[in-house]
């Protein structure tokens, strides 16, 4: 094949302008189709990171779930370890800003092992009442730094009715779920929390159930939530799995939109480069049948126009495919993303690109093939 | 009068002298086929939910929540400040000189769903018996009405597709233990009809809710919005957000739209920029094709602008062509099909405006993809040109 490489490179500039436009064309194509494949991997990885072995137990229909329940949970066989959750919402300065403080205490970091908070930053947070650890996103965003006091307006009143809660940063954390300076993540203490509210005390909106094995997570989902379906406050229990599951399937089928349009996007491709190799042979029949003549087999022919078309569509779409990724990694919107590199969507891109390669340079080998070599050169 | 007349002479020739460049041309069809079909589709869930939401939303009723509530569930509204939202001027009055206004409690319940087995949550919505008068477009279809007091509710026909277990004599979970399905509704269709509904204060109890969500109201006509309104933000014991029925459904898809938009729009830039690069490829092979047709038109006396526009109405007659089989790939494949964004169904709609859009889409591809080799056909030097082979 490498001997044929200067013919090769010879005959895709022979219509520089042609060539041009086509790998322009699959290089938009790939960028679409490597976008679509980083925010698919963005959804699997939300999926596949989220655990089986954990439970959420939420209020089923908003009423907030008593302390005491807590004791009720652990109780049950199989389950290991529990944390409540409550949730403080506000905004900070302008309503434009709204943050999200999730209220509980340091065994909530044995479930959220991602979180990269060191034990200086969790002993701080224990030391001080109105203490909160905030991600670098925000912190970033609002230049808050440690020891910065902030006031976050809450619909959500103090005891003393007042809707500005004074909290402290005690420290600025990382995820290994997020690139560095992306993290959303934002906590704070539930005994804080729970002593100044006006709301009902001693309640949370929900809790974490860690349990010994996975696969009793439906079992002790039904029994948890057996326990409490007649009181005033019924849960709803599912794995954190399922719990991601039903949040995705929420923004509808989003599967189907991107096979559906990585379908559409590589017909259009497809057709696009069979048609400029079906011209550019069309139009050097008779070189062809010249070289046939003077002893180029049917299949080096075949090699250099699979060569061709190869050297026109990999470059372009494995750029393409890579700055997809990156317009992903670089959105602004916050959605899942993994923060490793979607090898899987790559190699199914570049995949793709040599299979459109081939399959365009396949009909107009195949017709040279077939083609009487008198005939071919008397074009 | 006469250049007209070559122009149509030029373009047809060029036309029918399409047939013969059947491969390269379809470049330009298929391309613009896949980009509109994609381009439409994504939009038909933006104008299927619009569709089915403002489908039961008048302009002259009004719907009034606590101020600075998002969404119903999360507005709570003291009964006092109902009494005199349902009392205030602007609002009609029946025969019998009764408002026509009612409370309403909404919250939302977990459900499996049927297709995929995961759960989403159904609204259910607390009403009172003049609810049916406010919004006659609710009808009892089946079984009967729920009583209240006791644990009855009705179900949505729309919710009961979508949902397991949503049969006539069938129990849902709400609080208090398991609730009766006693009938089914229909309203205007969609999301519409995805809904429990059950009495109001049976429904408060339950949830240990002591405040309604919000209150509707039928305006004496749509005018009458503005002086319902001034009456109600002039009260200093209201601290509520008053919004007529179209412009709240409109607030609330508001979101959800310009994400479709987004998407629609993105998808259309970067894949229209792949069916341009095919559609200028094309031409140029077209424009190649016929030098020596349009030099020998040349000769004869025709303009070199004759020649651009005839080159122009190709591309834009490909791209259009290419632009109504997309349309109407996507309206066959997904005009009506149910779909559901969280426990809301509604159907796709692919609408003429959509495959309008479609077709604009198409024109900008055809103008801009003709352009460069329209310039080339008008340009080539005539003797030169005669002479190709």
């Amino acid at each position: 094949m490498t001997k044929f490489l200067p013919l090769i490179w010879v005959g895709i500039w022979r219509k520089p302008t042609r060539t041009v436009l086509t790998a322009l064309a699959v290089l938009a194509g790939f960028t679409l189709l490597g976008t679509l494949g980083a925010v698919d991997a963005g959804f699997r990885h939300a999926r596949d990171r989220s655990p089986l072995d954990v439970l959420q137990v939420d209020a089923r229909f908003g009423t907030p779930l008593p302390l005491a329940y807590l004791e009720q949970i652990a109780a049950i066989p199989g389950v290991t370890a529990m944390v409540p959750r409550a949730f403080l919402g506000g905004f900070y300065q302008q309503p434009r800003n709204p943050i999200f403080f999730v209220a509980t205490d340091e065994r909530f970091f044995s479930f959220r092992p991602e979180l990269l908070v060191s034990d200086a930053q969790k002993r701080r947070l224990a030391e001080t009442p109105n203490g909160v650890l905030v991600g670098t996103s925000h912190a970033n965003k609002y230049g808050w730094k440690t020891g910065d006091q902030i006031p976050l307006q809450s619909p959500t009143l103090q005891k003393n009715g007042d809707k500005t809660w004074m909290l402290e940063i005690v420290g600025v954390f990382d995820t290994t779920f997020d690139p560095p300076g992306t993290a959303r993540f934002t906590m704070m203490n539930y005994s804080y929390f729970d002593e100044n509210r006006s709301g009902p005390r001693g309640t949370a909106n929900g809790f974490m159930a860690r349990i010994s094995n996975p696969d009793d997570a439906v079992r002790i989902s039904g029994e948890i939530d057996a326990l409490f379906a007649n009181s005033g406050a019924p849960t709803r229990t599912m794995s954190e799995r399922t719990s991601t599951e039903n949040n995705l399937q929420g923004l509808g089928n989003i599967n189907v939109l991107i096979n559906g349009v990585a379908a559409a996007v590589l017909f259009m491709l497809l057709f696009l480069t069979g048609n400029t190799m079906s011209q550019s042979a069309q139009e050097r029949m008779s070189e062809f049948a010249t070289m046939k003549a003077m002893g180029f087999e049917g299949r080096d022919i075949t090699a250099i126009l699979i060569g061709e078309s190869l050297m026109q569509c990999l470059p372009a779409a494995i750029i393409g495919l890579l700055v997809g990724v990156k317009l992903v990694v670089l959105s602004p919107q916050n959605f899942p993303r993994d923060i490793n590199p979607p090898w899987l969507a790559i190699t199914v891109g570049v995949l793709a690109a040599v299979i459109v390669a081939l399959v365009s340079s396949s009909l107009p080998a195949w017709r040279l093939e077939r083609r009487p070599l008198t005939e071919a050169l008397r074009d | 009068m006469s250049f007209l007349a070559n122009l149509f002479t030029v373009a047809g020739i060029g036309l029918r002298s399409l047939p013969q460049r059947k491969a390269t041309s379809s470049v330009i069809v298929i391309g613009m086929a896949c980009v509109v079909g994609v381009v439409v589709s994504v939009m038909s869930l933006s104008t299927g939910f619009l569709a089915s939401a403002s489908a039961a939303a008048k302009p002259d009723r009004a719907i009034v929540r606590a101020r600075g509530a998002i969404g119903l569930g999360s507005s709570v509204l003291p009964r006092d400040n109902a009494l005199t939202v349902m009392d205030a001027p602007g609002v009609k009055r029946d025969a019998q000189g009764v408002p026509i206004a009612a409370p309403n409690f909404y919250a939302s319940v977990p459900l499996t769903k049927k297709d995929d087995g995961l759960e989403a949550f159904l609204v259910t919505e607390g009403i009172t018996p003049r609810e049916f008068i406010l919004r006659p477009e609710i009808k009892l279809v089946e079984g009967r009405m729920f009583e209240p007091a006791v644990h009855e509710v009705i179900v949505g026909r729309a919710a009961q597709g979508e949902f397991v277990g949503l049969e006539i004599g069938a129990t849902v979970s709400l609080p208090e233990g398991e609730w009766k399905i006693v009938g089914v509704f229909t309203s205007t269709g969609g999301i519409g009809e995805s809904a429990l509904l059950g009495d109001v204060d049976t429904l408060l109890a339950a949830f240990r809710r002591p405040q309604y969500s919000t209150v509707g109201v039928q305006l004496e006509s749509a005018a009458a919005f503005d002086t319902f309104k001034a009456a109600l933000t002039s009260n200093p014991s209201l601290q509520i957000d008053v919004q007529r029925e179209s412009e709240f459904v409109a607030s609330q898809a508001e979101g959800l739209l310009r994400f479709l938009k987004t998407i629609a729009l993105a998808l259309g830039t970067i894949m229209g920029l792949g069916a341009l690069v095919g559609a200028l490829n094309t031409m140029y092979v077209a424009v190649g094709t016929r030098t020596q047709e349009i030099a020998t038109l040349r000769a004869i006396g025709f303009s070199p602008l004759t020649v651009v526009v005839s080159v122009f109405a190709e591309a834009l007659a490909l791209a259009v062509a290419g632009a109504l089989i997309g349309g109407t790939v996507a309206w066959a494949a997904f005009d009506g099909r149910a779909h559901t964004i969280g426990g809301s169904v509604f159907n796709l709609s692919v609408t003429p405006g959509l495959v309008a859009l479609g077709v604009g889409m198409a024109c900008v591809v055809g103008l801009l993809g003709g352009l460069f080799p329209a310039i080339r056909a008008a340009r080539m030097p005539i003797v030169d040109a005669l002479r190709a082979t």
